[in-house]
């Protein structure tokens, strides 16, 4: 009786989530180190960027009712470039599981296991999201929804636990490094929102893809309030010329929650969250790989790829890790491909499809309904 | 070489010869040997495609018919089954017959009085043969008696009708026309009359059998509520829900399951509230189980349930009419099996199992305190083990220190590492549970006192397991009986095990990469069209909700099943209170 498609607050949860845990995986240090005490500022100027890109994706797919970037590129180009835009896709999205497996296992490996190997500790979050997505996306997305406000809340109270730590002072120089860093070297922070690329690709996995819009807004609206949250809460609290060795600065900030003699290193509670968070971030993303993959090579199931795009991610994660400073490279230049691809190529992509869509003399009444209806 | 490997073979293949120790020898029996013989037959002519004999028509020649029934029953052997020969008159004329059932099942006074009675004595009824005038009716005009006779002549060929008409004083009298019937009616207590020259007989209705009474439930024990339960008579359970319902919508659709059992299934629904297409899904799969017999209530849900192979229960078994009886307005269906006092309600989701059948009865306030303490008691039954090895290996800084000193302290005298330690005492706990069960009734909960406090204090002294151990293990173990599905309460025992490994394994990654697969297990599963976490996230007005609803907000029947009528109460159920 119920249809396998995400509903509308299930795809909201996935988006926010998904945002949400930039946060966790340590955005919030690198919009500071690059922006200095402006951060607060450049927060605000991203999200505002992103509600541009926002209302301008939006507009252009729902002249494609019901059709995502892959659909678009088959219209535009045929299926070459569907391959090539679903390949790329498919590279992508291996990529952020590769940086996120990286990133948060090294951290975990650091607090927790110091004894165990990297590829124990990175095994626990692949194994769980192939399990996960040998059921498709729509059980991963419910559960995202159980997840997302166990993460928020806690977000809140560790973001606001060290209140009485909180120097107005750290603030100033308002515009922290100066103007440019902030407004035109600033812009590359956009990748804290770069989550939004997600949307390229839920018309399709959408139960109703007239709430697009309303969607991709209020998923912006909850991780862009988070975002400026830790942004200047951390601001608050640590004085951005300093740069902590912690890959984690929330588990830094864990460290000055004051919690009475009851309970004792409370941040162990946050890392299990924030476990769940990342599981529940690298199962959606694998399940958009997958997603891809299908469409484009027109499988009929996935179990196999899934096991074989594991393994890979493992092996590249656990190669990644072995070549600490390719590693930083690779980190870099991944950032630039998904901004590139998320803000410039795509958005392009869906500009010139509207201009063919426009040119063709047969555009009939039913696409500007839908447009309407969409909007 | 070959030679080696072929004796090798000979010993570990079950050879013929090795067959024959168990093998029935036919060649060898006795007389019984033939009835057994006759019996398999029997059972294999069930087989559906086969001209068999359950199919085969009633004959009419009643010795025929006798023969058929003394072979098929092995009534030499089967000393309860009782065939009793006796000449009836109909209309003046002696016909032979006989009467078949199954002693102890039956009521000796009803077959006396109103069967043998009516059929061998002479009476006006079966010395009636047409010739007679039959008074119809008496009028009294102007004080004067004017009897009106029936002058049309009853046909002499038309017995069948005249026995049914006239012969049989009974409320319950059908005709059959083949044996299948007749089985089936003789196995459920009824009696099967034969006459001689007629092609059909006579199933008449009555059974005497001893069953249990009502009693109060055992398993679902409540403070306030009802204190009946279903017993085993399908036909008794039937009449509770009759009784509760009060309405002419409910339906009790009759359905056999079982090739040789042909057990009565009933399945319950209130037309005008249940979503139909859910009636049909459940006939649906009851109607294509081909399967031998059926005894209860537990193997029909195993037969008919959406994932077969998930531990996660699917259906609400319960003893409780009352309960049945909520669901039932609340758009579900239920199965009633003869022979289990257990009913079915499905689709069962996962907030059904944490639902006392108490929480319909209280007062929202105690349903919610209550709900609160079985979803906490859940968490801790799954994870406190997995939690406890995970924070002592891993998480120390989770513990304030004094207590991490006690529990260090504690373990110095130990030689294990806490995993087995923790296993160890699981396994006993379970171990414990088990043979409580098995255990006769009056020893059951001492051996369970005993068994815990004797080896878990035997347990420490002997430095196996440390004190706190014996502690959480005890917590997770009554956490465990807050349950209050019986089926559930097994799942979240297998999952703990699963956690406790995890907790082993990576400490809290572990856990939450177990706590992520579970849930995306149970997000995955559907159980008749209903997802299994339903109703999430939104919490609708309905009886099954994470939080229980004041009485009179509970307007909305549960969604996931799509009830045909939506609201169960007005927008304003206390109208009283703005009158």
């Amino acid at each position: 009786m119920d249809s396998p498609k995400l509903g509308t607050i299930e795809t909201i949860a996935i988006l926010s989530l998904i945002m949400a845990n930039k946060i966790i995986l340590n955005l919030p240090k690198d919009i500071i180190s690059s922006t200095g005490s402006s951060a607060w500022l450049n927060t605000i100027y991203i999200i505002f960027l992103a509600l541009i890109f926002v209302l301008i994706i939006t507009k252009l797919l729902c002249s494609f009712n019901g059709k995502d970037i892959l659909d678009i590129s088959q219209y535009l180009g045929g299926k070459p470039l569907q391959y090539i835009i679903g390949t790329i896709h498919i590279l992508i999205f291996m990529a952020i599981i590769l940086l996120i497996l990286k990133n948060f296992t090294t951290t975990l490996k650091t607090i927790y296991f110091e004894h165990s190997p990297i590829i124990f500790v990175m095994l626990f979050f692949i194994v769980a999201a192939s399990i996960s997505n040998k059921f498709g996306i729509k059980p991963i997305a419910k559960v995202t929804l159980f997840i997302f406000p166990l993460a928020t809340i806690g977000l809140i109270i560790l973001l606001f636990s060290p209140a009485s730590d909180f120097q107005i002072q750290r603030l100033t120089p308002i515009f922290g490094y100066g103007l440019d860093k902030t407004f035109i070297q600033g812009t590359m922070n956009i990748f804290a929102l770069s989550g939004l690329g997600y949307i390229f690709f839920l018309p399709t996995l959408m139960d109703k893809n007239t709430n697009l819009r309303k969607i991709a807004l209020f998923s912006l609206g909850i991780s862009g309030f988070f975002l400026f949250l830790s942004t200047f809460c951390l601001l608050l609290v640590f004085s951005f010329i300093i740069d902590t060795n912690e890959s984690m600065l929330l588990y830094v900030l864990t460290m000055f929650m004051r919690h009475g003699n009851l309970i004792h290193g409370i941040n162990t509670l946050f890392v299990l969250v924030w476990i769940l968070s990342i599981i529940a971030y690298i199962s959606t993303t694998f399940s958009f790989a997958l997603f891809i993959l299908k469409k484009t090579l027109n499988l009929k199931e996935i179990d196999s790829s899934n096991y074989c795009i594991c393994t890979i991610i493992l092996g590249a994660a656990v190669l990644l890790q072995n070549f600490t400073d390719f590693g930083r490279s690779f980190e870099y230049i991944i950032q630039y491909i998904i901004l590139a691809f998320v803000f410039v190529a795509d958005p392009l992509l869906l500009l010139i499809a509207n201009i063919k869509q426009k040119l063709s003399s047969s555009r009939s009444k039913q696409s500007i309904l839908n447009r309407k209806e969409c909007l | 070489m070959n030679n080696f490997f072929k004796s090798l073979k000979k010993v570990f293949t079950f050879t013929d010869d090795k067959h024959h120790l168990f093998r029935y020898d036919n060649a060898s029996s006795d007389s019984s040997s033939s009835s057994d013989s006759n019996n398999d037959s029997n059972l294999n002519s069930n087989e559906p495609n086969s001209t068999d004999s359950t199919t085969k028509k009633i004959n009419s020649s009643i010795s025929e018919n006798q023969k058929y029934l003394e072979k098929a029953y092995n009534t030499k052997l089967s000393t309860d089954i009782v065939i009793r020969n006796f000449n009836v008159l109909v209309q003046n004329v002696r016909y032979k017959a006989f009467l078949i059932f199954i002693d102890g099942m039956v009521d000796s006074n009803l077959i006396n009085d109103f069967v043998l009675s009516p059929l061998m004595l002479r009476n006006k009824a079966n010395s009636y043969d047409g010739k007679q005038k039959k008074l119809v009716s008496e009028d009294i005009i102007n004080n004067v008696k004017i009897k009106n006779y029936e002058n049309k002549k009853i046909s002499k060929s038309n017995l069948t009708t005249f026995v049914y008409n006239n012969l049989l004083p009974q409320n319950s009298v059908k005709k059959v026309l083949e044996f299948s019937d007749v089985f089936s009616a003789v196995n459920m207590g009824d009696c099967v009359l034969f006459i001689d020259t007629i092609e059909e007989a006579y199933d008449i209705d009555v059974k005497g059998f001893k069953q249990r009474s009502i009693e109060a439930p055992t398993n679902e024990v409540v403070v306030r509520g009802s204190q009946e339960s279903f017993v085993e008579n399908l036909r008794t359970n039937t009449s509770i829900l009759r009784r509760l319902i009060n309405n002419e919508n409910l339906v009790l659709e009759s359905i056999k399951v079982g090739k040789i059992t042909k057990t009565n299934v009933s399945i319950g629904y209130i037309n005008g509230i249940t979503n139909k297409k859910l009636v049909a899904e459940v006939k649906y799969r009851i109607n294509n189980l081909d399967i031998d017999y059926l005894i209860s209530s537990g193997q029909l849900e195993q037969l008919i349930q959406d994932n077969p192979n998930s531990i996660y229960p699917q259906m609400i078994a319960t003893e409780r009419p009352d309960k049945v009886v909520n669901y039932l307005f609340d758009g579900r269906v239920c199965i009633l099996v003869n022979g289990s006092p257990y009913a079915l309600v499905l689709p069962g989701v996962f907030v059904d199992f944490l639902s006392s059948p108490a929480d319909f009865n209280l007062k929202y306030q105690f349903a919610n305190l209550g709900k609160i303490i079985r979803l906490f008691s859940l968490l801790l039954s799954v994870l406190l083990p997995g939690m406890y090895i995970a924070v002592t290996n891993y998480h120390h800084e989770l513990l304030p220190t004094e207590l991490l000193f006690t529990i260090a302290a504690s373990r110095e005298s130990v030689p294990f590492p806490i995993v087995v330690e923790i296993l160890l005492m699981e396994i006993s706990f379970e171990l414990i549970r088990e043979a409580g069960v098995r255990v006769p009734t009056p020893l059951g909960p001492t051996i369970g006192i005993v068994g815990a406090i004797v080896l878990g204090d035997a347990a420490v002294s002997a430095s196996l397991v440390s004190p706190i151990l014996i502690i959480i293990v005890a917590i997770t173990g009554i956490c465990s009986f807050a349950i209050p599905d019986f089926s559930l309460n097994f799942t979240f025992r297998i999952c703990r095990f699963l956690y406790i490994i995890l907790g082993y394994l990576a400490g809290f990654l572990g856990i939450a990469a177990g706590i992520f697969v579970q849930m995306v297990l149970m997000c995955n599963l559907k159980t008749f069209g209903a997802d299994y976490l339903d109703p999430i996230p939104i919490n609708k007005r309905s009886i099954s909700t994470y939080f229980v609803l004041p009485i009179w907000k509970r307007e909305r029947k549960s969604d996931f099943v799509r009830p045909q009528k939506k609201y169960s109460e007005g927008k304003i159920s206390m109208k009283w209170r703005y009158k």
